[in-house]
């Protein structure tokens, strides 16, 4: 196997059970990830972009049941690990910052005493002082000003920026190897996202840490990472390098998301929109999840059996369709 | 900081005042209002008119109700909330003699319905539809659902007169027992320091069938709110980041989801503790407890007046102080309770 290979998640289904029975949420999502690489994954609300990440970290809401697949981080199978080696693994080696910074900071708890909770978590022989000491040392390093005051603030004091470089400093402080951020400039003002990505990017980069940007922004996707995965209602429809995609995106999903992400010089009543909306997943589901939606749909495409293939023998642009543009 | 928090108290104090006068008000209009004659009252069965007259003119009971009123705020204004025609004693002084031992059985009540009602709430929260999230709901619900007289009658019924376990329901000591010296005027407090422990078993021995009665009433309302709130929290961002940072499950719990749980259970706490005044009245008489509900009690069916204003003004005084006290303790917890507010 590919000893470069960080995060392989391999055919994972999830399923939440509900009031209206079981919602089949993934389906059979296939992922990966080499050190140092940045991955976008991309879609609409409700495509399971946040799931997979979930699932993969095991912070999946109780109602949330794994019901197939692997998620490999490193070699080891994170799903077969006990809650407690999992726990030590999160924090440590595999690191998340969340959309909506403000409340995904415990509110009556000073910032600074957050990030040593993190320090004292994964490394027990620490002593208070030094605790303290990196704590503040973490704020400085994702660039607040005066961070030995800052140490004393509590998440209501501060803006939703400064509440972001705060969780950044949290997940970073054990100096991960994998990053997941999910949607993190949602909520914020365009300014201040360009100022987040661009440190999330920085100190990627620094650590050579992987990371994987979850995002509805196709534009965000196209700056910040290398490659990108196009989610759809749970299943992963197009996995490819950013170039490949734009160039020539072989989805027709991936195409109309393309086609519906604005840009300058066109008015938003020529921006394409994507017909239809995501399939009721509570319903039972065709093997393409899009092929109701799609305009290329084909007898094939209501055969058992989809999967993620190389295309035409680029063996870095994978897709799954029968009918590909 | 401290100039705040003082500013706080005083600005509490004086925002009371106009309650506290509508508490007077209605309280000593109410009173008469009521059927019932004191002059009759005390002048007796046998008596005839002249000498209910007579009786009459001695309580002040003759005069307009507007100057009744103007002498009963003037008093008031020095401290003094008149006599009480059954004790013959100042109301003040009656009140404080029996205070003590009401605030010992509410305390000791809601002690432990807190002991039992947050962990248990916890519990329940963090093992939804548990055998002990069902236990939980079984006590809360029966807990609102039966009346505390009810509740003391039944333990009263159980423990001492079926299985002799609890002493006779006859106030705060057996009667071979004198009061430990006045210290606090908490019974267990007291016989503690001089190292009474006699006093203080046969004290602790009264003290606990009303206690419970009075903690099972007071419950369930803590220990719905501390389930409510823990689940409310649980699903919070903040923890699932906390999880995410591989936190351990006990410094999630406590040092994150606990914490901000304990601000609507504190003020549930305050609640609860000022019903339990209120529910004190009847327990107490259950219980031949002699605190100031029953007092208030005896002189309501006397018509005798100023013990029962005294007793709801003191009671709305208590009040006033409690919510300050959980408004002071909510902003020690949260930084965000703005101490002007």
């Amino acid at each position: 196997m590919n000893t470069n290979l960080l995060l392989g998640v391999q055919n994972l289904s999830v399923a939440f059970d509900t009031r209206h029975g079981r919602v089949a949420v993934l389906d059979n999502v296939n992922l990966h990830l080499h050190k140092g690489e940045t991955l976008a994954i991309v879609g609409e609300s409700g495509s399971g972009k946040s799931v997979t990440a979930y699932a993969a970290l095991g912070v999946l809401d109780p109602a949330g049941k794994i019901t197939s697949g692997k998620v490999e981080f490193d070699g080891r199978n994170l799903l077969e690990l006990s809650p407690q080696e999992m726990r030590k693994l999160r924090g440590r080696d595999l690191a998340m910052i969340f959309q909506s910074p403000r409340t995904a900071l415990n509110p009556i708890r000073k910032v600074g005493q957050q990030i040593e909770d993190v320090l004292q978590a994964h490394n027990p022989g620490m002593s208070g002082k030094e605790r303290k000491e990196a704590a503040i040392e973490q704020l400085a390093s994702v660039k607040i000003t005066d961070p030995a005051r800052r140490y004393n603030a509590y998440p209501y004091e501060l803006s939703g920026g400064m509440c972001q470089r705060v969780m950044i400093a949290i997940a970073l402080a054990c100096k991960p190897r994998l990053l997941i951020a999910d949607e993190p400039t949602t909520g914020l003002d365009v300014t201040t996202q360009v100022v987040i990505m661009d440190l999330v990017h920085e100190l990627a980069q620094a650590h050579g840490m992987a990371t994987i940007l979850i995002t509805h922004d196709l534009r965000l996707a196209a700056n910040y990472c290398s490659r990108v995965a196009v989610m759809h209602a749970g299943q992963v429809l197009e996995d490819a390098p950013i170039a490949n995609l734009f160039k020539g995106a072989r989805h027709p999903y991936t195409k109309r998301l393309i086609a519906a992400t604005p840009k300058p010089g066109i008015t938003l009543e020529k921006l394409a929109s994507i017909p239809g909306q995501l399939p009721d997943l509570r319903q039972p589901q065709p093997p393409c999840r899009f092929s109701a939606r799609c305009d290329r749909c084909v007898p094939e495409c209501a055969a058992p059996g989809l999967t993620l293939v190389p295309y035409s023998d680029n063996a870095s642009h994978l897709i799954a369709c029968r009918n590909p543009l | 900081m401290q100039n705040s928090t003082f500013n706080l108290i005083l600005r509490r104090l004086i925002g009371a005042i106009p309650s506290l006068f509508a508490v007077i008000v209605v309280t000593f209009m109410v009173m008469r209002l009521l059927p019932g004659d004191p002059a009759a009252f005390f002048a007796g069965a046998a008596a005839s008119a002249e000498a209910v007259e007579q009786v009459r003119h001695q309580l002040g009971l003759n005069e307009s109700l507007l100057t009744q009123f103007w002498i009963y705020l003037k008093d008031l204004a020095q401290g003094d909330m008149g006599k009480s025609f059954t004790t013959g004693q100042p109301v003040t002084h009656d009140l404080m003699e029996r205070l003590p031992a009401s605030l010992e059985l509410t305390l000791l009540g809601l002690l432990i319905a807190i002991v039992i009602g947050l962990p248990l709430g916890m519990l329940a929260a963090t093992r939804p539809n548990s055998w002990i999230d069902h236990l939980c709901r079984l006590l809360t619900t029966s807990g609102v659902c039966l009346p505390t007289f009810f509740t003391g009658l039944v333990l009263i019924y159980i423990f001492y007169y079926l299985l002799g376990w609890a002493p006779a329901p006859m106030g705060r000591l057996d009667l071979f027992s004198s009061p430990p010296q006045d210290v606090t005027g908490f019974y267990l407090i007291d016989s503690a320091i001089t190292g009474e422990w006699a006093i203080f078993r046969s004290a602790l021995a009264q003290l606990i069938l009303p206690a419970i009665t009075l903690a099972l009433f007071a419950l369930a309302p803590l220990a719905r709110m501390t389930r409510a709130g823990m689940l409310g929290v649980l699903n919070s961002d903040f923890i699932r980041s906390a999880k995410a940072a591989g936190l351990p499950r006990r410094v999630i719990l406590v040092r994150y989801a606990l914490r901000n749980t304990l601000l609507p259970v504190i003020n549930t706490m305050g609640m609860v503790l000022s019903y339990l005044l209120g529910i004190n009245v009847l327990v107490e008489k259950v219980f031949a407890w002699p605190g100031i509900g029953s007092y208030a009690l005896e002189a309501l069916i006397a018509s005798d007046y100023a013990p029962v204003q005294g007793f709801v003004l003191s009671i709305a005084v208590l009040y006033v102080l409690l919510n300050l006290v959980v408004d002071l303790v909510c902003s020690l917890i949260d930084p965000r309770v703005e101490r002007a507010a």
